[in-house]
């Protein structure tokens, strides 16, 4: 009984982690592009202008809700939402901290759900992004929207594979599908984390979560809008603001696992300084690579269509499927 | 290809070299004022709100009412009567100025020939009503206050 | 501050030029096949067009991601400026001219004034060609910059636009400086310019030019090899010589595709044949090799404007013309004559000659040409202006035929098109 209590507790507490931590994204990609661009970001709402997005939640909300006639409905209403809903269900499988860890005087595991296809899970999931956008664009029913959805849904599909077999590497080489023993398996310092032995795959890994999120340079959905804007065209008001929060959702959710399969998760960088509590460390290594992504959006044009989807398949796959080759043949030797 | 760009395609070379470039901007001074704490200085020759200048003793206009900022305006947003005046001079009765048709070119300064008006680095006028822009004799007499004293000479 | 010599630009290509036949090759390479019997796809990129040249409408046909026909469609800045000139005088048509390309009010000032000093006969002062140089090459930083950060800003990197306006203050603020107006010039004048350079110029002018380069090298660093932005510049939107030619093509465009034209040199006016500098010429006549040029047109700007500070002679900065100039204010304020002439130049305007002439000047853009058709009367009979982005706009056309979607805003952005040079 007092697990299924802790099981609600830990669900609610990680759900407002990321939607607030979201929230604060919002601000902070704003502030942190203004310093790249040489320029202050918003400083007006708030110290340091911290209620930026709360200004921009509360516009929104008092926005008319337009739906379109011409739109299907149901489908319109209910696709922001597959976006990243299913996405965040994947932060239920990542480790926060030890099994059986001891919090004042109770006992408890530090992830919601200690789940033996946690990988499994969280690809499945991040499938489901894909129809949150080409549902978007289709039932918006207008022509470029359904452009901009199905290049944005070839795109995302094409990047899911390298990203697939980049994982694969990695639970090679710990044995397992499960994400709280990816994440033992990566004890000592930071030289035992994955990313060493599995550079490679890191990197395929990393430039497929940028496609995958649909960030610069492979923002082509969101931003290469000589025309239209893609498959968001006919949102507006909130359900706009749901695309854009859905973004930064989905960036925490990749920072996440991505601190898990290869920077050792709640895992601190030296073993002494394990006595700092394992969440902090993983909080500290989604930040981490957050301000990558963000860093990496600010800086870089991005990429023609034909020339992304060659990348994807003549490049990141290949290189992907070598990976996985001559780490199975090396944990086999 | 050689050797060295091999390793410099397969690093990322020029994105991480162009990643310090704005990493180095975003740890440097920024360069944003912000209006409306903190203003720039316009520079002295700079075309703001007009000004007509007079005497600071005597409070006589200085100008004459020649009409030729009035002609050589290219935009025609001069209105100026002039009637004959008790010496015999001729006297400026109205001076009208249309700030909403101005371009600001500055050419009424110019050709001016006793620096009457001039142009002040006034640049804040913004305003609710419309009417604020048609300028009268008292509104331009009214700013002169701001203009760069070297202008102001006859 | 580093020293400017720690600053040069690579050096321009010189080995592997390639010939026209092989650029034409190129061309049909990088171009995807036009199937004519395909349903296409007609879209308007509209008049609201998210990558900033202005109100250019193309209506462009599609066939999948290839542009299969465009039908340009221009007009919607048009302001009259041509028939509003009718009805000023030679002078008053200074202001007007400003507002055609807004970046680089000064250039068009310029050509202006050049056009009616030819139909007149008469020549600025020394002096005054020298700072006239110095200004319009300002003009060319400033607007060359503008089109960097909007280049770039259309390829995605949106952090471009950001900084390279941040280095277009230094030239705003010299142009505050020197003329009272950041944008809108109106600083040459016919018989010279309006005044002179004030106290402190030359020294800010100096500070600015130590710092530019470092600046320009800074944007190399950040974009010249990175292999996106070479992926979406080489080989891409290949314009070549007879295209140019075909088309009315000029400016950077040109000479990115090996012509050697720059009237700076072949014609040259104000001061340049007294400076020394180099005109910038690249042979590969893709996107590359246009946002080379411009970058090395930009260094090359600062050497001018360095040496036109150095060697600056003394002297008025207007001519000694009655006839013709309004004269300077602090004459007009001491002496009867200059007070007459002013009243002469305002009241009946200058006695320009019957007659029409054409002078052109390279303009940052390309060839601005003024033709002025004069009947003896203070106020043009006719003004035509033959402004480069008329053309290139035009050029949209056969630019954009074959290629692909993603393509179109690069190649658009880079030939460097402002609306308001286009409709006047």
């Amino acid at each position: 009984m007092t697990q299924l209590i802790f099981l609600v507790i830990k669900g609610c507490i990680v759900f407002f982690f990321c939607v607030g931590l979201a929230a604060m994204l919002i601000w902070g990609e704003r502030k942190f592009a203004g310093f790249m661009q040489s320029r202050l970001g918003p400083n007006y709402a708030g110290p340091g202008g911290v209620l930026q997005t709360f200004g921009d939640l509360a516009k929104l909300l008092r926005k008319e809700d337009i739906t379109p006639d011409w739109v299907d409905k149901p489908v319109y209403k209910m696709a922001p939402y597959l976006l990243w809903i299913p996405a965040a269900l994947s932060m239920s499988v990542i480790p926060f901290g030890p099994l059986d860890a001891q919090i004042l005087s109770w006992r408890t595991d530090l992830v919601i759900a200690n789940f033996d296809a946690g990988v499994v899970l969280f690809l499945a999931m991040g499938s489901m992004a894909i129809y949150g956008i080409v549902l978007a664009g289709w039932s918006s029913n207008s022509r470029w929207s359904l452009l901009g959805a199905i290049r944005s849904g070839a795109q995302m599909i094409s990047y899911e594979l390298p990203m697939g077999f980049a994982i694969v590497g990695v639970m090679i080489l710990a044995g397992s599908m499960n994400l709280v023993e990816i994440v033992d398996k990566q004890a000592g310092n930071f030289w035992n984390w994955f990313w060493l032995p599995q550079l490679v795959g890191f990197v395929i890994f990393f430039i497929a979560s940028i496609a995958e999120l649909n960030r610069t340079p492979f923002d082509l959905p969101e931003a290469e809008q000589e025309l239209v804007a893609g498959f968001m065209t006919e949102y507006s008001g909130m359900r706009w603001g749901i695309f854009m929060f859905s973004e930064y959702v989905n960036m925490i959710v990749m920072s996440a696992i991505m601190a898990t399969f290869f920077f050792g998760g709640w895992r601190a960088p030296f073993e002494a300084w394990n006595v700092v509590p394992g969440f902090v460390w993983l909080i500290l290594k989604i930040m981490f690579c957050i301000f990558l992504y963000m860093w990496i959006r600010w800086t870089i044009p991005r990429y023609r269509y034909n020339q992304l989807m060659d990348l994807g398949w003549k490049v990141l796959m290949p290189l992907a499927l070598v990976n996985l080759a001559v780490t199975a043949l090396v944990v086999v030797i | 290809m050689g050797l060295k760009d091999a390793i410099k395609k397969v690093t990322f070379f020029e994105i991480l070299q162009g990643m310090t470039v704005t990493g180095k901007y975003a740890a440097t001074k920024k360069v944003t004022i912000q209006y409306p704490k903190e203003k720039g200085e316009p520079f002295p020759r700079f075309r703001g709100l007009h000004a007509l200048i007079s005497n600071p003793e005597t409070g006589e206009l200085n100008c004459d009412a020649c009409h030729l900022c009035e002609t050589v305006c290219p935009s025609g947003c001069i209105t100026i009567d002039s009637s004959e005046g008790p010496d015999g001079n001729k006297q400026l009765d109205r001076f009208d100025l249309d700030l909403a048709r101005c371009i600001f070119c500055g050419f009424c300064e110019e050709v001016c020939p006793r620096a009457a008006i001039v142009l002040t680095p006034v640049y804040e006028l913004a305003t609710f009503d419309k009417n604020d822009f048609y300028l009268t004799k008292e509104k331009l007499l009214a700013n002169q206050v701001n203009a760069h004293k070297e202008l102001k000479k006859r | 501050m580093s020293a400017p010599s720690q600053d040069q630009a690579p050096p321009a290509a010189t080995t592997l030029r390639p010939t026209l036949e092989e650029l034409r090759e190129r061309k049909a390479r990088s171009r995807q096949p036009v199937h004519g019997d395909r349903e296409v796809l007609t879209v308007s990129m509209g008049p609201h067009h998210p990558s900033m040249h202005g109100v250019f409408r193309a209506e462009v046909d599609f066939d999948g991601e290839v542009i299969v026909a465009t039908r340009p469609e221009i007009g919607n800045l048009h302001r009259g400026v041509e028939k509003l000139a009718e009805s000023l005088t030679y002078h008053q048509v200074i202001p007007l001219t400003d507002r055609l390309h807004y970046v680089a009010s000064f250039a068009q000032n310029h050509g202006y004034c050049e056009a009616v000093e030819k139909l007149i006969g008469m020549e600025a002062p020394p002096r005054a060609r020298f700072i006239r140089t110095m200004a319009h090459e300002m003009t060319r930083i400033s607007n060359h910059l503008l089109w960097l950060g909007i280049h770039i800003m259309d390829f995605g990197a949106i952090t471009f636009q950001q900084i390279c306006f941040r280095e277009r203050e230094y030239m705003m603020d010299m142009f505050e400086m020197l003329c009272g107006a950041r944008l809108t010039h109106s600083y040459c004048r016919i018989g010279g310019v309006a005044k002179d350079l004030p106290d402190g110029f030359a020294e800010r002018m100096y500070g600015a030019l130590d710092f530019l380069p470092t600046r320009i090298s800074e944007y190399e660093r950040l974009i010249d090899k990175n292999r996106i932005f070479l992926g979406r510049a080489k080989d891409v939107g290949i314009f070549t010589s007879e295209d140019c030619a075909a088309w009315r093509v000029t400016g950077p465009a040109l000479r990115a595709a090996g012509v050697a034209r720059d009237l700076r040199k072949d014609e040259p006016y104000a001061a340049y044949p007294e400076i020394d500098f180099e005109s910038a010429v690249e042979y590969e006549a893709d996107v590359y090799a246009r946002y080379r040029v411009r970058m090395r047109e930009m260094r090359e700007s600062v050497k001018i404007i360095r040496q036109c500070l150095e060697n600056m002679p003394e002297g008025p900065v207007l001519a000694k013309d009655a006839a013709h100039v309004i004269p300077e204010k602090k004459d007009v304020m001491r002496s009867s004559a200059a007070m007459i002439q002013d009243f002469m130049q305002v009241f009946q305007g200058p006695q320009v000659p019957a007659g029409e002439v054409y002078r052109a000047v390279e303009t940052p853009h390309g060839e601005l040409g003024f033709h002025v058709v004069s009947d003896g009367s203070p106020k043009p009979q006719r003004l035509h202006i033959a402004t480069p982005c008329f053309f290139h706009c035009q050029a949209t056309t056969p630019m954009w035929e074959g290629e692909m979607l993603a393509d179109v805003v690069g190649i658009f952005g880079s030939v460097d098109v402002c609306l308001g040079s286009c409709d006047r």
